[in-house]
């Protein structure tokens, strides 16, 4: 049986096929194909020779949410709110983007003019005030439809404690409403603040249609070809659950692809004995940021994807900008040089792709460097013209800054590269963290070729290079365990509870979640539960969370947990009852792990055997005739002196001059300054 | 490392990062273990971190400038009051306005720190306690005339002595205000984050040594004065005036005002307040260090890039009058200093925009409108405290912010849910209000409309608001926003204060509304240069209506089943009859 991983970036998708039987691996990496990335995915399955027939477990990363909410390009959404409370997102919290400096814009995810408010109300205890009345609410919804509004949000005050009107109006929407997309705020996030519900709620309307779609035409498709189970999806907090719930959690996959890569990241470093890592994804849009400490990625409930965005679900602490391999340079007026944040995505891409891109990117400045080598493309298909590059480079940025084209291009890669170092500066020393006791973990089809360049710049000292650096959100999904979480409102104090009641609450919970994790022909061996309250003393408004010692907890033992991990947290007790918000039960299912080791290939006996071409590189002012490495075939153990230039398939690392490579037995290329 | 070598630039920036990164997580350290809305959800607090001389080092990013600005003149007071007289365990605790408070809600505590026994520097913050046992439930009262009834003052006194509390001294201030069991557990939220920091502290001296951290705060310092100093030499030499005036002191009803010069020479500044009004009988008096703040946060503001410490404000000077009620002394009231510091901020903002128009917005809404309203229900006696939010001021870049945060401050609003859950309240609107933002070429953002219905039958609500007479203005030929307005409905009965913006002890019952509507933001540049389609779009959001569209910019529009279209020839004509 096949274990195949598959994340779907802005610009390529990447493969990994990986025999549970005989314990191999294939690796492929075909371009996204936007409008329909199912097209590329069937492309993908196609190249990488596997039947999805002989697929046991499919799991699949992807950008299609982040990059909706992020460009602005998700569904037409509308929202029917309590009426009185229309500007319920637009009003936010009453914040402004920075401590200091009162500049600053902010645009709702759904604007003003397709927020309805509906004559309702429940109070804070519970009770409906005022009934929802049922011709309002048609009467708003067919508004939003004739506005060719896709998805609705349905959002009551108070809805968290009573779903009632919420429920009967989510209803009567869905009645009249053409498709599925009809989100009812309690639903996705049963807890108090609007705002932040709301919010949440609305980032699910926005992405929802955009990823229901694209699950529904790709599970048609590997139907027709015979793959008959659930397709798995990588979830913002690391883990993996099925489509059926990602449809409906669509915020939830938010951060679907790059918590993969940080997955993978983190693994990749803990078995090559480096334990403080900070994982750089560079691909076609945006190099994204993680910090690991220890080896562990953080995950925060907490996460704003934008001034005034709250997220309310569990995702992996990840941090983005836009300078991607398909960043646009850009001279402005006043002619200073630009890098990104536009890009120029998968379609037409970089104006060396040959597509009809005609902004010059990141990616382009590397050919015009001769870092890429235009006989060695990326991924299926694509050879890069040299000549149209240096074309476009020429007349957008070499003229009008008055440089050389070698130069210019110099230039553009300087400025996203810095970009890229005040990113890992802000996750790392604004945290408080020295970035010099931290190792980069790079990859993305982009980020081995600015290694070298982030080492030289920087203040990390070393870059481990995986050895699939391309495709290590791919190997992130299948490395990752299985895991849903499952919430229930609880709302009691710890003298007042139920307790057979509670034991009961969270022994379904385990077994939803069971039930999810052994359905169907499941690769999932062992499964761990682990139970958790959000808990506080009365009074007060923010939880912690406490980890309960098992299903059956007593009053006792509850109250032991919640005191000692409010004691971790704060260094003054509190005499006061105390509140259980809510339990939740979160079901892992191990997954066997692949053994890295056996993705390494045959290599050469030396160095010089792995060496293939050489070519002038521009480092610095200067070409340099650089030696060409089939990355592959290094030998495990051995040194690569910079300059260097390390080609595979799905990527290209660059070891500038003053720096060396060491090949671990993993494969992995770890780039440092010259030992003494 | 000895005191004199100078640091690598990535060890400067680490530590600034850690220090940082301390005050952060003691801010939220603060708001996550407290028990009153005020700060638990709007993060009405802030957390500093200071020198052993009471110089601010660094910032939370989460709490109000304002009261770190303030705890720089508490923490230097404290350190010259008790010099010999401080040791390791110590806490120190005041509301004092006279000594670098603000007023009575809010409360610092400071904790001195030390290193291999010697004192090395401060850790504090401030909290609003949502009572502090003045006459009204609260504190918001619109009508005080002394300090005394305003609640009870704690001239700076150890609360701690060597890690001894000092317990009669705790339970005579907790005995002496309203709902003692929530601010006993803000209070402790309060040593939570001392806590916190003085822990964060320890890790990064022991990292770097205590020595190379001193450094590095000197040359952190010295760096951010040599920045601010040189964005002063960008401004042309000269003396700038501004006069910007307040509604009422609460008591009287004669405006007050704040006049301002403004004198740049070469990297200094000497902002000059001879001529504002005298002290008032009324609680907007504001202590001197309330009104050094506000300017220094005023500056701070347009050059948001330099790193926030003691030295961004070495190159400003300060003449302020002793006899101004923007230097209160005892035994003056203070509670409604929200408003006069916002209208120095102003003020310092409204001088600076003569001088360098193209970086300074118009005015913002810069009115806290703060409240308070406390009394029984049958689940026993509440205190609420609520503040407004509103518009920010046009600039020459874009329009301002809506719905927002006071300049000077950075409290956010707690959710409706959360007070409806915790307080006899019933909200029926909270929402935009439509043509309140100053119109001009980039206009200020709207203001808030809140309609909130009181649900006990025995509610006693003051407040201290302020910008009903002289709303926020505009710049370069922008125009002013509407003012703040305060109604209630009251037995079936409307129902205005005769100060307008102020009121104290209103008996309200069940069924009563409190009404309030915010100010926009000023405008920017001529409201007959913005582009038409930018107002359409404003209509079509229903951030304006059509009459004031046609009024303020000249825009006349078509209704259409698609919304509106601009019809062409009559704003044409329109914009050049306004023009003339």
């Amino acid at each position: 049986m096949h274990r195949v991983g598959i994340d779907i970036g802005g610009t390529f998708t990447d493969f990994i096929s990986y025999d549970t039987d005989s314990k191999g691996a294939t690796i492929t990496k075909v371009p996204s194909t936007p409008t329909d990335p199912s097209t590329g995915l069937m492309n993908g399955l196609d190249d990488i020779g596997v039947d999805p027939a002989d697929i046991g477990m499919l799991l699949h990363g992807t950008t299609v949410a982040t990059n909706a909410v992020l460009e602005g390009k998700g569904a037409e959404c509308g929202l029917l709110t309590t009426a009185g409370f229309e500007d319920v997102l637009e009003l936010g919290w009453r914040d402004r983007p920075e401590l200091w400096g009162l500049e600053g814009q902010y645009d709702p995810l759904i604007p003003r003019d397709r927020c309805h408010g509906i004559t309702e109300r429940t109070s804070a205890k519970g009770e409906v005030l005022q009934e929802v009345s049922a011709d309002e609410v048609r009467r708003a919804a067919e508004a939003l439809l004739d506005d060719g509004v896709e998805a609705v949000v349905v959002s009551f005050l108070h809805s968290y404690v009573n779903r009632g009107n919420e429920r009967r109006a989510t209803d009567i929407v869905r009645d009249l409403w053409p498709n599925e997309y009809v989100i009812e705020s309690s639903e996705i996030l049963p807890e108090y603040r609007e705002f932040e519900r709301t919010s949440t709620a609305g980032i699910t309307g926005y992405t929802q249609p955009i990823i229901a779609s694209y699950l529904d035409r790709l599970e048609e498709r590997l139907a027709e070809d015979g793959f008959e189970d659930d397709i798995l999806l990588m979830q913002s907090n690391g883990g993996i659950t099925t489509s059926s719930i990602a449809k409906v959690r669509s915020a939830n996959t938010i951060l679907s692809g790059p918590a993969a890569g940080a997955t993978a990241a983190a693994h990749i470093a803990s078995v090559t004995g480096y334990d403080d890592v900070i994982s750089c994804d560079m691909g076609g849009t945006s190099f994204d940021v993680g910090l690991l400490p220890g080896g562990e990625p953080v995950t925060t409930q907490n996460t704003d994807l934008d001034y005034q965005r709250p997220i309310r679900v569990p995702m992996t602490d990840i941090t983005a900008i836009g300078a991607g391999g398909g960043s646009i340079a850009n001279v402005t007026e006043g002619g200073i040089l630009e890098v990104g944040p536009e890009s120029a995505g998968a379609d037409p891409g970089p104006v060396c792709y040959g597509n009809g891109g005609e902004d010059v990117t990141i990616t382009d400045a590397n050919l015009a460097l001769q870092r890429l080598n235009p006989d060695n493309p990326i991924g299926e298909g694509l050879t890069l013209d040299m000549d149209l590059t240096r074309e476009f480079i020429q007349r957008d940025v070499a003229v009008p800054l008055d440089v050389s084209i070698e130069e210019a291009a110099n230039a553009v890669v300087d400025i996203g590269v810095n970009k890229m170092v005040g990113k890992i500066r802000e996750v790392s020393i604004d945290k408080g963290y020295d970035p010099r006791d931290f190792t980069l973990v790079t990859f993305g089809g982009a980020g081995p070729l600015h290694a070298g360049e982030l080492i030289k710049n920087g203040d990390v000292p070393r870059a481990i290079v995986p050895y699939y650096p391309g495709i290590l959100s791919a190997i992130g999904c299948v490395l990752a365990d299985v895991r849903h979480d499952h919430v229930r409102s609880i709302n009691e104090r710890i003298t007042d509870l139920k307790l057979e009641a509670f034991h009961d609450t969270i022994a379904q919970l385990e077994a939803d979640g069971r039930e999810l994790l052994e359905g169907g022909d499941s690769p999932v061996h062992d499964i761990e539960a682990t139970y958790l309250s959000d808990m506080k003393y009365s009074g007060q408004t923010h939880t912690v969370s406490v980890d309960l010692p098992s299903a059956t907890p007593s009053q006792a033992e509850i109250r032991e947990h919640f005191e000692e991990a409010y004691l971790a947290k704060y260094a003054e007790p509190v005499d006061k009852p105390i509140l259980i918000d809510n339990v939740q039960v979160t079901t892992i299912g191990r997954v066997e792990k692949m053994e890295l080791q056996r993705l390494v290939g045959e290599t050469a006996d030396r160095v010089s055997g792995a060496r293939k071409d050489i070519r002038e590189v521009y480092f610095a002012g200067e070409w340099i005739e650089t030696p060409i490495y089939q990355r592959e075939r290094l030998p495990i153990g051995e040194k690569v002196r910079g300059p260097a230039i390390l080609e595979q398939g799905d990527t290209t690392t660059v070891v500038n001059p003053d720096l060396e490579g060491s090949i671990d037995e993993y494969g992995n290329a770890i780039i440092e300054e010259v030992s003494a | 490392m000895s005191a004199d070598d100078s640091l690598d630039p990535v060890t400067l920036s680490v530590i600034r990062g850690q220090v940082t990164q301390l005050t952060n997580e003691m801010d939220l350290t603060l708001v996550n273990s407290a028990f009153s809305p005020i700060i638990c959800e709007a993060n009405d607090m802030a957390s500093g971190v200071f020198r052993a001389d009471g110089r601010t080092i660094s910032q939370g990013d989460f709490g109000l400038p304002i009261f770190v600005g303030n705890m720089e003149f508490t923490v230097t007071a404290i350190a010259e009051r008790f010099e010999g007289d401080i040791d390791p365990g110590d806490v120190f605790m005041t509301n004092d306005p006279y000594v670098g408070g603000t007023h009575l809600l809010d409360m610092t505590l400071v904790k001195p720190y030390f290193h291999d026994g010697d004192l090395t520097g401060f850790i504090a913050n401030t909290g609003h306690w949502t009572d502090i046992g003045s006459a009204s439930p609260g504190g918001f009262t619109g009508g005080t005339t002394e300090i005394y009834q305003e609640g009870v003052r704690i001239t700076p006194v150890k609360l701690f002595r060597a890690g001894e509390l000092n317990e009669d001294l705790l339970e005579l201030v907790l005995g002496n205000v309203r709902r003692s069991d929530d601010i006993r557990g803000d209070y402790k939220a309060q040593l939570n984050a001392l806590s916190v920091g003085e822990e964060r502290m320890d890790s990064v001296v022991d990292e770097f040594g205590g020595e190379t951290v001193q450094v590095a705060i000197e040359e952190l310092e010295s760096r951010s004065e040599h920045e601010m100093r040189s964005r002063i030499e960008g401004i042309p030499d000269g003396t700038y005036a501004f006069v910007d005036h307040m509604d009422n002191d609460g008591v009287r009803d004669e405006p007050l005002e704040i006049d301002l010069e403004l004198t740049v020479d070469g990297s200094d500044v000497l902002l000059d307040f001879t001529g504002s009004s005298p002290p008032c009988r009324g609680p907007v008096n504001a202590p001197r260090s309330c009104t050094v703040s506000a300017c220094n946060i005023a500056f701070k503001h347009i050059y948001p890039e330099i790193p926030i410490n003691a030295g961004c404000f070495a190159p400003l000077e300060f003449v302020i009058p002793n006899e101004s009620f923007i230097n209160a002394k005892p035994p003056k009231p203070t509670m409604g200093y929200t408003e006069t510091s916002q209208r120095v901020l102003d003020t310092a903002f409204g001088a600076l925009a003569k001088a360098i128009p193209e970086d300074v917005p118009a005015q913002s809404f810069s009115t806290s409108f703060g409240m308070s309203m406390g009394g029984e229900t049958e689940e026993g006696s509440f205190v609420f405290a609520y503040a407004v939010s509103g518009g920010y001021g046009g600039s020459s870049t874009e329009d301002g912010l809506t719905h927002s945060t006071p300049p000077y401050a950075r409290a956010r609003m707690p959710s409706v849910e959360v007070i409806e859950d915790q307080y006899p309240l019933l909200f029926h609107e909270k929402g935009l209000r439509p043509d309140s933002a100053g119109p001009g070429r980039r206009r200020g953002g709207l203001g808030t409309a809140y309609d909130i219905e009181v649900l006990s039958d025995d509610a006693n609500y003051s407040c201290v608001g302020d910008r009903g007479d002289y709303p926020p203005s505009g710049v370069a030929g922008g125009k002013s926003a509407k003012g703040a307005v305060l109604r209630f409905l009251k037995d079936g009965e409307g129902y205005t204060p005769p100060l307008r913006t102020k009121e104290q002890d209103l008996s309200l019952s069940a069924g009563d509304r409190i009404r309030i509507k915010s100010p926009g933001g000023g405008g920017y540049g001529p409201p007959t240069e913005r582009e038409p389609s930018r107002v359409r779009r404003d209509l079509e959001l229903g951030y304006v209506t059509p009459d004031h569209a046609a009024a303020e910019y000249g825009v006349v529009v078509d209704r259409t089943d698609d919304g509106y279209r601009v019809n062409d020839d009559e704003t044409d004509a329109r914009r050049e009859a306004m023009d003339e």
